[in-house]
């Protein structure tokens, strides 16, 4: 069972250029609006001063939505792909013992599965996806810096 | 999405607390710079004298188009050298129209700081054989008394040369002449 493919990165880096196109294109419109209220505006030029001021602080306050949660959690998650999928792939038997605690790691939630490898115990974090183990029973999995790709069969003696 | 704003509040509230703020000043500041009067949209009336309400501000923006701000400055004659140093730089440097009494009048080199009067009505104040000013008729004076301590039987109404409202960008020291004439 596949849990992140290869092409979700390339998917992660077209929303975070889309994104970014969009707040651009946002922020265009804002400006036209502001300036064309400013120099449209006559001598009594309250009413079109208060329409400029809420408009601004409503782009003011996207902005900061948009840089400290929407863009920045689109970029986090394109850099963890980048990661997972530059790191060496480990293959391994392993034997699933538990689930921890979900992580946040660089705003991004994972959650944490307990395996035990080569007769150590190892955290492994699981991005996506919902894995289907059972406790104590051994499979084959295919970890990328430490995040868990892909998880083959149960049974060892099918996989060799 | 709306759990991941939500969440970030608690840490993030002072910067739009921030935006909101600036905001509002930044908008207010250009709006006002934007909109503030232009110096032909600006009239400055120097009066030898006591004013006595400054509602003339008001009255005399109403009465001229165009303009945007009125301002009133005063200095009481004969009080020595506060006087001809407020008359010198104020009224026939900075101010467009300045009313004084006859006496300050012919002391004045009108050659030097007024402009040439173009208004035809009215009794003319002459300098040298020119038409510098124009006499406030007793009329006229009486209901300006309403504004102004008119404590000299003749007063006199001059455009100061130098002003750009004297004929050269508008004519709005004449317009409000006009209307001073009444």
């Amino acid at each position: 069972m596949i849990l992140i493919r290869e092409e979700e990165r390339d998917i992660a880096e077209r929303k975070k250029k889309k994104l970014f196109a969009l707040y651009v294109a946002i922020a265009c419109v804002f400006v036209a609006a502001a300036l064309l209220l400013l120099f449209l505006s006559p001598d009594g030029y309250k009413p079109y001063m208060a329409v400029t001021i809420v408009l601004s602080a409503a782009f003011g306050c996207y902005s900061v939505f948009f840089f400290s949660v929407q863009y920045d959690l689109a970029v986090k998650r394109y850099r963890l792909l980048e990661k997972v999928f530059s790191a060496l792939p480990e293959r391994e038997f392993a034997v699933f013992l538990s689930e921890g605690e979900t992580i946040t790691y660089e705003g991004i939630e994972m959650r944490t599965l307990l395996f035990e490898i080569g007769g150590t115990e190892r955290e492994v974090h699981l991005l996506q996806g919902v894995a289907d183990l059972t406790v104590g029973n051994k499979y084959l999995i295919e970890i990328h810096a430490g995040v868990l790709v892909e998880i083959g069969d149960e049974n060892e003696e099918k996989v060799f | 999405m709306k759990k991941k704003f939500f969440d970030s509040l608690p840490s993030d509230w002072v910067k739009y607390v921030v935006v909101i703020l600036l905001s509002i000043g930044l908008w207010i500041w250009i709006f006002g710079l934007y909109h503030a009067p232009k110096e032909s949209e600006k009239l400055e009336v120097f009066f030898a004298g006591v004013v006595k309400d400054y509602a003339f501000e008001d009255a005399a923006k109403g009465a001229v188009d165009g303009v945007k701000t009125v301002s009133v400055s005063s200095a009481y004659p004969w009080t020595g050298n506060s006087f001809d140093q407020k008359y010198s730089f104020v009224a026939l440097t900075a101010s467009d129209v300045v009313i004084v009494p006859e006496e300050v009048a012919t002391q004045t080199e009108c050659k030097r700081a007024f402009a040439e009067m173009t208004i035809d009505t009215g009794k003319p104040f002459e300098q040298e054989g020119v038409k510098y000013g124009v006499y406030l008729s007793a009329e006229r004076k009486e209901e300006l008394s309403a504004y102004f301590e008119f404590e000299y039987e003749e007063y006199v109404v001059f455009a100061v040369a130098s002003s750009i409202n004297s004929g050269q960008a508008t004519n709005r020291s004449f317009e409000l002449i006009e209307w001073l004439l009444g």
